[in-house]
């Protein structure tokens, strides 16, 4: 695991008196299919903020490269090279799917106020390669056709796509995606697998995805780290994660029930 | 049979009509005639009163039939027409105008009476209110469409009756009737032609129409039936062929373009015959009134119709064609808009500099809340920052008599002239300048702050600002409450090409050009900046602004820059205005100028610069028209406001949707993928 792309060290977050990261360190090698699992609450989406730059981690460094980024924007931080998804889909609404990817491509546009207002040659020239790259992008989701509709308007499966092709857009080289399928039938979901499988492949990405589908994770996973109350608890191949019996315990609960409620007590008031 | 809620409902708009009645509002309206000699605007509110409560009682039982949706609405509104009859045999019993004492001058019971004696006068009211009722009930069971035909032509019949006096020069029958013909021609001729192209059906109308001008006039100057027309009987042929073949050519870009377009195209065109029947009939007399009834009655049934077809026929023909129509279409809106002010008049003319300033400070306004969901209610303090740069630059003044009063200059004999003062021209972009510095200031401390916070700031920003111009500290700079006077109109001089080319655009007519010169750039920078990066960043912003910052979009400056645009868009219009009245005071610019201008925008609709315009010429225009109803405004707009959200909360004209797809294909072909 050489030159990784991400790596986070003892990162920890808290809300007031309440630990939602506790000093986690994980590192994603570059080029893989990393994830992130983890009964709810444990802490992964707060992770994946502390990432972005949504929250700001307490204590701890999450370096991207050799980067630091806590401390930084959202926006720097998408402007150095990270895209996301969310959990309950973010799109932008009253806007297009097309106009959708087009923000997207925001940090790689270049045009300010005044050449848009004079229509200068260069910012002409532009918009209509960022509109013939978001249409490209429209299509690779599977989205051909879709692209004057109101994001509102598409169904379900389709807005998961266009969030994917909105962060696609910003050329990331680290791709966040937060519960790709939730709410998606098991056909949804197969499709969605590949995809993930596609986009590594043929994007150059480096994929970090928090999921609840074991399939989806055990299948497509080179790498597999898992949370329970904020800690990192595991992390490794899905086989080996599998048979880790700290991750069966958080799952499935310990047979030594009151032992682990104590320590989840205790756990809370500190 | 009886709905408990008719006489719930009926109780409620019982209520609201006598608390009206009991401020005077039928008196006051009883001045204005809206069909000459019959009818009054306080008979026109006194119908919309009962209607509307036969309308709303008799909608709650619309599932039990028709005749249960006659009787609640006879009883609805007869619980109305009782609740005002009540309010007259109060009236005359006892002394009512010691409290409410604008009944001392308008007092009810001549007005609701019809001049008959007290008793008559309430058994007509009474049957006047079950037929009402009854109109309502029947209204309601007749398809929507057509109530909204019927109800829409009267809506407008009465608006051309209550401007008679102002409307009725503007145009004369034949003058309509040749233009509609002409307009008429070429749309015919282009809709069976529409396998031709764009540019083709546009030299058609356009010639169409110039041949139609030239037989028009050789007509009419030779029959000499032409005359008192504006159109028929211009100097020379050649100005009527050039001005009928625009109208041809218009007809045939009509055919196939956009609703709004081909909306408003119907409209001009109704207004214009109605206009022409009044001017031929020389007062709204009942035969006026029939026919234009029957104007707008065949219009409003045509629009969706026609509307439809042609935006069909607009949506298929492919972009670089639809470009050539719609570029046509806005030329001539242009060039109207140019000569209107010709026919118009000067009150209308006037009316309408004030709604164009209201329309620049619209679009400001609407690139913070409409664009990027900034709430500012303060926007006043820019227009008024504008108006005082202006001022302060071109008067003598402390800043431009090199720090000394102009009043002591006189005094103390000094020999120094005020050599600092500017003219209009180059004081304007200062005065842009400096409101958009006043957007960033104010920007900059309140960019954390959303909704309601960042509301109440900007509340007192605009609040502050009036208070430093009226306070005494500043008032060697600002005037005081005096405000500032003699501030020099703006002028055009080109005597350098023609000795004759002085102008001063002091005048409404004049002043007008400046302003829709400023609407036109101030649309322009608007639209550009909405539909490129920027405002596509300010429209993500508005929506989700977390997202739209992890999009990489750095909200600091795209805010800033909104706040700073939106205020230098005010400030244009602060200094037309400023020079326009050449006096300025603290008191032009309160908190209900603000107020005003979201409400235009809101009902217009949000982030749409037609919706803009139109809710302008609504909110701005229409109290400007109905000067009686002045005290009253403010509770209009809120009926209106509460309407237009309850009907069509997105605004009248909704902004819309970009199809941005087609742009793609009408570009530089594929050159792979990115």
């Amino acid at each position: 695991m050489s030159d990784p792309i991400l790596s986070a060290q003892r990162v920890i977050k808290r809300f007031g008196g309440l630990t939602a990261v506790r000093s986690v360190d994980l590192s994603i090698p570059r080029g893989s299919i990393a994830s992130l699992i983890g009964p709810n609450g444990a802490g992964k989406t707060t992770f994946f903020n502390c990432v972005t730059g949504f929250y700001v981690a307490t204590e701890g460094s999450i370096k991207f490269g050799n980067r630091e980024l806590v401390g930084l924007r959202p926006d720097q931080i998408t402007n150095a090279g990270i895209a996301r998804t969310y959990q309950n889909i973010r799109l932008f609404q009253g806007m297009t799917a097309l106009e959708n990817i087009l923000v997207g491509m925001h940090p790689r546009l270049k045009s300010g106020p005044l050449g848009s207002i004079l229509g200068l040659p260069g910012q002409r020239s532009e918009e209509r390669a960022a509109l013939r790259k978001a249409m490209d992008l429209l299509e690779y989701v599977g989205l051909a056709g879709n692209g004057d509709w109101l994001a509102e308007n598409l169904s379900y499966g389709l807005q998961r796509r266009l969030e994917i092709a909105r962060a696609l857009a910003s050329e990331p080289q680290l791709l966040l995606l937060d519960e790709p399928t939730a709410g998606m039938n098991p056909n949804e979901t197969d499709d969605m697998m590949h995809f993930i499988r596609r986009l590594r492949d043929e994007r150059n990405l480096t994929i970090f995805l928090i999921e609840h589908d074991m399939k989806l994770v055990m299948t497509v996973s080179d790498q597999v780290s898992v949370m329970d109350y904020g800690e990192k608890i595991a992390e490794g191949t899905p086989s080996e994660v599998q048979r880790n019996p700290r991750v069966i315990e958080a799952y499935l609960g310990a047979q030594n029930v009151d032992k682990t409620r104590g320590k989840r007590k205790e756990q809370v008031a500190s | 049979m009886i709905a408990s809620s008719t006489f719930r409902q009926g109780s409620y708009a019982a209520a609201v009509a006598i608390l009206l009645a009991l401020t005077g509002v039928f008196g006051k309206l009883d001045e204005r005639q809206v069909v000459t000699g019959a009818i009054t605007l306080s008979m026109v509110l006194l119908a919309i009163m009962l209607c509307g409560a036969g309308l709303m009682t008799a909608s709650r039982v619309k599932e039990r039939g028709i005749v249960a949706m006659l009787f609640n609405g006879i009883l609805g509104s007869l619980i109305v027409g009782a609740g005002l009859a009540l309010v007259m045999l109060v009236e005359n019993a006892i002394d009512l105008t010691f409290v409410f004492a604008e009944l001392k001058t308008d007092p009810i019971t001549p007005v609701l009476t019809f001049g008959q004696t007290l008793s008559s006068g309430i058994i007509l009211l009474l049957v006047l209110s079950a037929l009402a009722g009854a109109i309502s009930g029947a209204l309601l069971s007749i398809p929507s469409e057509a109530r909204q035909i019927i109800l829409l032509s009267l809506a407008l019949t009465a608006s051309v009756g209550l401007l008679e006096a102002q409307i009725k020069s503007i145009n004369t029958l034949p003058d309509a009737l040749a233009v509609v013909g002409v307009l008429g021609t070429g749309y015919l001729v282009a809709i069976n032609q529409m396998q031709r192209s764009s540019l083709v059906r546009l030299g058609l109308g356009l010639g169409i129409g110039a041949i139609v001008g030239i037989v028009l006039g050789l007509i009419a100057n030779g029959g000499g039936f032409g005359t008192g027309s504006r159109l028929l009987s211009a100097p020379g042929i050649l100005s009527q062929v050039i001005v009928f073949a625009l109208i041809g050519g218009m007809g045939s870009a009509v055919a196939a373009t956009q609703r709004n377009i081909h909306n408003g195209t119907l409209f001009v065109v109704g207004f214009l015959l109605s206009i022409g029947v009044l001017n031929w009939q020389n007062s709204m007399n009942w035969i006026a009134t029939l026919l234009i009834l029957i104007v707008f009655a065949t219009l409003f049934w045509l629009m969706p119709r026609l509307t439809a077809e042609a935006s069909s026929r607009f949506e298929t023909q492919p972009r670089p064609e639809r470009q050539v129509n719609q570029r046509f279409s806005l030329l001539i809106v242009l060039l109207v808009m140019l000569v209107a002010p010709l026919f118009l008049g000067q009150y209308i003319t006037s009316i309408f500099d004030l709604v164009g300033l209201y329309i620049i400070m619209g679009i400001g306004l609407n690139i913070a809340v409409g664009y990027t969901g900034l709430l500012v209610l303060g926007f006043v303090a820019f227009f008024a920052l504008g108006a005082y740069t202006v001022g302060t630059l071109t008067t003598p003044s402390l800043l431009t008599c090199g720090g000394i009063l102009p009043a002591d200059i006189a005094r103390a004999d000094i020999p120094t002239i005020c050599t600092g003062v500017m003219t209009f021209w180059q004081a304007w972009p200062i005065a842009v300048i400096v409101s958009m510095l006043a957007g960033v200031v104010l920007g900059i401390p309140v960019l954390r702050l959303r909704g309601d916070y960042l509301a109440i700031v900007t509340l007192g920003f605009g609040e502050i600002i009036r208070l430093i111009t009226l306070s005494g500290d500043f008032k060697p700079i600002f005037g005081g409450a005096q405000g500032i006077g003699n501030i020099p109109v703006p002028v055009v001089d080109l005597t350098f090409l023609n000795p004759a080319w002085r102008f001063e655009l002091g005048s409404a007519f004049n002043i007008y050009y400046l302003i829709l010169f400023g609407i036109v750039i101030t649309a322009f920078v608007a639209y550009r900046l909405g539909s490129t990066r920027l405002g596509r960043a300010w429209r993500a912003i508005r929506a989700d602004e977390d997202v739209a910052r992890a999009m990489g979009i750095n909200l600091t400056r795209a805010k800033l820059l909104s706040f700073a645009v939106g205020a230098g868009f005010a400030g244009l219009g602060g200094a037309i205005f400023g020079s326009w009245l050449q006096g300025i005071f603290p008191n032009s610019f309160t908190v209900l100028v603000s107020i005003n201008v979201l409400a235009l925008i809101i009902i217009g609709g949000l982030g749409s610069i037609p919706g803009v315009m139109l809710g302008a010429v609504i909110l701005v225009g229409l109290p400007e028209i109905l000067r009686e109803l002045q005290d009253y405004r403010l509770l209009a707009f809120g009926v209106l406001l509460v309407v237009v959200m309850l009907a069509r909360p997105e605004g009248l004209i909704p902004p819309p949707v970009r199809r941005l797809s087609e742009q793609v294909d009408s570009a530089t072909p594929q050159q792979g993928k990115a």
